[in-house]
């Protein structure tokens, strides 16, 4: 079912001369999995080679965005998004003047035109493969993608003893340098609506399209090669020595972390999950 | 912000359907600083007790258009919002504007060559112009009986576009808009939150030489990326000084609590 967000802005404004009413934009829907090819070992800035074996994040409601303007044969067509005056004015200026957004918590990212509703918890290394759904997208032109962080909890299928529970990402792994290994966890909370804004996705969406789209986390940022887990010195956080540490104990670490994973250079939606 | 192309086009579309009325009309604009500015941020905004006055606060405005840019308030002035208005803001000025309802207006705050006096004073527009500020504030901040004093000048170029306006022309009766800048968002603890708090304490903690003045260069030397608060998304920001250049594009308003894209 479509969200009264996306059902809005899929109508489309008809401004050709002689054209009167107003038609559905058409769309198609494409499946969205869980993307594990994006996990891979992550160097990072002190010389660790950081290697995740759990990954869960909560996330909510992935939108697709494009610049929010397509043309259907003669007639130019124009999204329409929710929110609006009622006079036929203010619908006809709002088809193309969308909301303002110079205030903070209103990100500039595009128009959206497609989405994926709904609350998932995404265990980037272990779920690969699994459906989150079928998105609806209208035929359109893509470059970004969007998602909200949630706070896990039972509602979720997290039981209040999971680490996970009240919390937005957990990470295990292994962290090596030179002859130390050490075993990390982390986990990290986001302000709840803390959004994703503009993660890559390129593809142009069309009546045919029957792409597979495949949400990934990258630990290693694929365009200026930074890492999630820069910054965190894994022998300076074992004090005792013993080989283990648990990064969220540390405010520093933890506000690294956290600040790392609102970078949208660090997800990305791969049109091609399908193979 | 949107594309020109896309403003351009939407612009013609409002006044397109807006000039059906007939006639002709006035149209004007003020900018104004809210009490925040005139009088002083209050010490209950802030959560970590600070109260803010502004001695100056110097913004180069232009590029305002109604519409389509057939009407526009043409060249650049410098206003010192800090200066008291009555709660009427500064007078930008008046343009004769075709009868109808207007829903788009847009401006730019940005540095300026060419810019002349609002209601600033010579020197101010001098040193605004020769800075090539787009907006310079200078005040104290207090709690108690601690007292910290800025001046800070800012290069940044931001355009309001479009600002969401519903606002009604005839011949009888002259439509109005209010650019509105609010100074609290300077001292925001995240770039994206939509409830930030409005905080001091770390802007407070940049005074590394203790001399009670905060610097530009103190700003900056401030890393913000170990900090719990000061959120900024996937902007490459580390340091206080471009935290705090970057929270300057969201100052911007219209009518109010309007927004601008």
């Amino acid at each position: 079912m479509l969200t009264r967000a996306l059902a809005s802005s899929l109508t489309i404004a008809c401004l050709a001369p002689g054209c009167s009413g107003s038609q559905e934009a058409p769309r198609v829907t494409l499946a969205v999995v869980v993307d594990g090819r994006g996990i891979q070992e992550a160097t990072t800035d002190l010389g660790w080679r950081v290697q995740l074996a759990s990954c869960r994040t909560v996330i909510r409601d992935v939108e697709f965005t494009t610049a929010g303007e397509f043309h259907d044969g003669g007639t130019t067509a124009l999204l329409v998004r929710e929110g609006l005056g009622s006079s036929a004015l203010a619908w006809l200026s709002g088809a193309i003047v969308a909301n303002a957004r110079a205030h903070p918590g209103h990100a500039a990212g595009g128009d959206i035109i497609g989405e994926l509703p709904g609350r998932f918890v995404v265990d980037w290394c272990a779920d690969a493969g699994q459906s989150l759904g079928d998105a609806t997208l209208t035929v359109g032109d893509y470059n970004g993608a969007n998602f909200f962080f949630g706070l896990a909890g039972e509602n979720d299928g997290i039981e209040p003893e999971d680490p996970l529970f009240g919390q937005t990402t957990e990470f295990v792994g292994t962290a090596v340098k030179d002859a130390q290994t050490v075993a990390f966890t982390a986990v990290v909370a986001q302000d709840e609506g803390r959004e994703i804004v503009g993660a890559p996705f390129e593809l142009d969406v069309t009546t045919t399209s029957a792409n597979t789209l495949g949400l990934q986390l990258l630990p290693t940022d694929p365009f200026e090669g930074d890492t999630v887990f820069d910054g965190v010195d894994f022998a300076a956080l074992d004090e005792d020595g013993d080989g283990a540490v648990a990064l969220e104990l540390d405010e520093t670490t933890l506000n690294l972390l956290r600040r790392a994973l609102q970078d949208h250079d660090y997800y990305l939606v791969d049109p091609d999950a399908g193979g | 912000m949107r594309a020109p192309s896309q403003l351009a086009f939407a612009a013609g579309l409002v006044l397109t359907a807006s000039s059906c009325g007939g006639g002709e009309g006035s149209y004007r604009v003020t900018i104004y600083g809210e009490a925040y500015i005139e009088e002083g941020i209050p010490a209950d905004v802030f959560v970590d007790g600070w109260a803010i006055t502004f001695d100056e606060f110097l913004i180069v405005v232009g590029d305002i258009t109604l519409a389509d840019g057939a009407a526009a308030i043409d060249g650049w002035r410098v206003f010192d919002l800090a200066q008291p208005s009555g709660g009427d803001g500064h007078e930008l000025g008046r343009v004769t504007v075709p009868a109808g309802t207007y829903s788009a207006l847009s401006y730019r705050v940005a540095p300026s060559a060419d810019a002349t006096a609002g209601n600033a004073r010579d020197d101010q527009v001098t040193m605004m112009r020769d800075a090539g500020y787009s907006l310079f504030v200078a005040g104290a901040a207090t709690r108690g009986a601690e007292t910290y004093s800025f001046a800070w000048g800012f290069t940044s170029d931001t355009t309001y576009a479009p600002c969401e306006i519903m606002v009604e022309v005839t011949p009888e009766q002259e439509g109005a808009s209010e650019l509105t800048i609010h100074a609290d968002h300077l001292f925001y603890d995240d770039l994206d939150s939509s409830e930030p708090n409005v905080a001091f304490d770390l802007v407070a903690a940049a005074d590394a030489d203790a001399d009670g003045v905060i610097t530009q260069v103190e700003l900056a030397a401030l890393d913000i990326t170990t900090q719990a608060r000061y959120q900024v998304g996937s902007r490459d920001i580390t340091d206080l000084w471009g935290y705090i250049s970057a929270q300057t594009a969201t100052l911007g308003h219209i009518d109010g609590e309007g927004h601008c894209e």
